[in-house]
């Protein structure tokens, strides 16, 4: 939703930024206002995870351009951890399967971490499977979900499921969710879709870094940038998502590079 | 360096002397006269012999051995401190030697039989046994240690499990020891019948003693269709020589799983060897071997299918931090006749540390033509990816870390079959793995 006089969450100027010498992000603007759902677009290869990593703070990424600030604050030399317990979130579009350790014993350790960062009270574990479970609920998932190792052998949908998962925990300002839409079946999409809705609210925003407009069915935008060749070279509201799936990329990036020559 | 070796033995075997209580039975004395003429033609190894290139025992052979003391006062509240609720009956070997007033064994409620060498001579069933199996269960990887172990044992747990027995039941045999700069001989067998079932926890610690070698053998034979469940912990002081030999013999049928856990001793050596012997058994190993500090924690396990239609899975995974040494020689062996085995050995070693080393040799002898034989080694640091996403859940540079090194080596306790151990283990690892 747009309010004016919205505080900015995230403000990226300028942003480039590279892997192993090769240069991926390529003077990238954006400007994220609280209330705001973003969902930035494009073909494979343009940029947007990579986008969505360098603002989490990836350390094979380094940015060589440009400034990121959340909430006026400059992020650039902030270690991941320490975005997080500002309050950035990303959703990754793989999640990390690590076997041995216990999703419920994980989920506890992230929330108390970040919320002794931020100077609120940690949970023992009894006090935490009762705030976690309204959680499960809204994700329709089941508790024995905790016990399972974190992603170990978890289906796609499930995956996903548990992301969203970490970010009702995490209460993030600013959540990126990359690709978040990718491997789930309708079902699973509506349920994801509805515990992100739920979880959005006034003072928080997100961006969807998504491939199809599917999502956007779902999740409704205020804005949609197209991301080509490391920039935002487009910038619409839904409607641009609905003629990006009737006509493709094709059409932009053709205008874009006839107005650039 | 031969020498040292040669004089090391040569002291262990004279301060334990001839003529223990048992040098009456004839056949006893045979076997561990036997023993000894081994031993002189095959002395101690040294790291010029391939199967130890990598450990080096020449600060053991340098080191003056004691026999331990037989009067030493144990505290009953140490024991019972490591003593599981699982287990019905506990079986305490003190320095090798079985303490009946430590041991727990309920006569009326366990089902299966466990004795001491001494009780066991009286029976004439379990002597029978004794005279068959005892260091009678062949197979490929034993060592000059493992013939010093027989040629010195003091005592025997001895556990034989009946056909009747169609139930896990739980048996501890807790090894303790005492002594400072002594050696012990630690021995088990285990007969499991036609069919019988059993679970064992073979357990090593070191109560108040330190510098001290603990020399062990454990025999294991499974008859048609029986199922061993056998935790393998070493947890040896810090300061301690672990020198180990499981061998290990499956009959038609069988299925043997054996989870080895090694968190102690400053040097330890596993030699787990395990044969099917008959059609069509099955064997299963976890291994987790962690090295801290300067230890060094070398596992050599062989795999042998002799007849066809076995199985075997093999998982052994290691961590390496400090100035750790950590090996592990893999040997899967499938003999001529063994055809249609299904065989998989997977080795991942994690290393913590640039002064830490890992020696990581899986080795493959198949000589049957028709059989599935999978096998995989890896080294390697914790993953960036999994780095990243922790941190990006707010975890910092050392907790996740701690979570990954932890979680890692926890992947082969998950499905340990002694609850109560788990939590025991668990500690070990998270503070053997801490960055």
């Amino acid at each position: 939703m747009i309010t004016k006089n919205a505080e900015t969450i995230l403000s990226v100027q300028g942003l480039s930024a590279s892997i192993n010498g090769a240069q991926i992000l390529k003077g990238l603007d954006i400007t994220v206002k609280a209330g705001e759902i973003h969902a930035i677009m494009g073909p494979n290869g343009s940029g947007k995870s990579t986008f969505s990593k360098v603002v989490a703070g990836h350390p094979s990424y380094s940015v060589d351009e440009g400034t990121i600030d959340f909430k006026g604050k400059n992020l650039t030399d902030l270690e991941p951890d320490e975005r997080a317990k500002l309050g950035i979130f990303l959703g990754f579009q793989y999640p990390v399967e690590v076997p041995g350790v216990t999703n419920g014993s994980f989920l506890r350790l992230a929330y108390n971490t970040v919320q002794g960062a931020r100077g609120k009270d940690e949970l023992d574990p009894l006090e935490f499977d009762d705030f976690i479970q309204s959680k499960l609920n809204l994700l329709g998932m089941d508790a024995s979900f905790l016990e399972r190792s974190l992603n170990d052998g978890f289906s796609g949908g499930e995956k996903k499921r548990n992301e969203i998962l970490q970010m009702a925990i995490l209460e993030p300002t600013l959540a990126i969710l990359d690709e978040t839409d990718s491997g789930l079946d309708i079902d699973a999409l509506r349920v994801v879709a509805n515990g992100v809705n739920t979880l959005h609210g006034d003072s928080d925003a997100v961006v969807l870094v998504t491939h199809y407009q599917r999502l956007l069915n779902y999740i409704e935008p205020d804005f949609i940038h197209v991301v080509d060749g490391g920039r935002v070279i487009k910038t619409g509201d839904k409607s641009l998502a609905h003629e990006l799936e009737s006509r493709g990329y094709e059409w932009i990036l053709e205008e874009n590079s006839s107005s650039v020559s | 360096m031969s020498e040292q070796s040669i004089e090391f033995a040569a002291s262990l075997l004279q301060d334990n002397g001839a003529g223990t209580e048992f040098s009456q039975q004839e056949w006893l004395k045979e076997r561990q006269q036997e023993a000894r003429t081994q031993l002189k033609m095959y002395p101690l190894p040294t790291t010029a012999e391939e199967e130890w290139r990598f450990t080096d025992l020449t600060a053991l052979y340098k080191s003056t051995l004691s026999v331990p003391r037989v009067d030493v006062s144990v505290d009953p509240s140490v024991i019972n401190s490591l003593l599981i609720p699982e287990a019905v009956s506990s079986i305490v070997l003190v320095d090798g030697v079985y303490s009946p007033d430590m041991s727990v064994v309920d006569e009326g409620k366990a089902k299966i039989k466990v004795s001491n060498l001494k009780a066991a001579l009286q029976d004439k069933s379990l002597t029978s046994i004794l005279k068959d199996k005892l260091n009678r269960i062949p197979g490929d990887g034993i060592s000059a240690f493992g013939e010093m172990n027989t040629a010195l044992f003091k005592d025997i747990a001895v556990i034989h499990v009946d056909s009747s027995v169609r139930e896990f039941e739980t048996i501890h045999v807790l090894n303790v020891s005492t002594g400072k700069h002594t050696f012990s001989h630690p021995r088990l067998l285990l007969i499991a019948e036609k069919q019988a079932k059993v679970r064992i926890l073979e357990d090593y610690v070191g109560i108040g003693g330190f510098g001290y070698m603990t020399n062990s053998v454990s025999e294991i034979s499974l008859a048609a269709g029986a199922q061993v469940i056998h935790v393998k912990l070493q947890r040896d002081d810090d300061s301690a020589y672990h020198i180990a030999h499981t061998h290990v013999g499956v009959d038609n049928g069988a299925s043997y799983r054996n989870w080895s856990i090694s968190v102690g001793a400053a040097v330890s050596r596993h030699n787990l060897v395990t044969r099917q012997r008959q059609e069509g058994g099955d064997i299963q190993i976890k291994g987790l071997a962690l090295g801290h500090e300067k230890r060094i924690v070398d596992t050599h396990s062989c795999i042998e299918h002799t007849e066809p239609h076995g199985e075997s899975n093999q998982v052994h995974k290691t961590i390496a931090g400090g100035r750790s040494k950590v090996v592990f020689n893999g040997k899967v062996k499938v003999h001529k006749n063994a055809q249609q085995t299904n065989s998989s050995q997977q080795n991942r070693n994690l290393l913590l540390s640039a002064r830490a080393s890992v020696d990581a040799k899986p080795e493959l002898e198949i000589f049957a033509d028709d059989v599935k034989c999978a096998h995989g080694a890896t080294v390697g640091q914790v993953s960036e990816d999994e780095l990243f996403y922790l941190k990006t859940r707010g975890l910092d540079d050392v907790m996740a870390r701690n979570v990954l090194n932890y979680a890692f080596a926890k992947e082969v306790i998950d499905d340990l079959p002694i609850a109560s151990l788990s939590g025991v283990i668990e500690s070990y690892i998270k503070e053997q793995t801490k960055t």
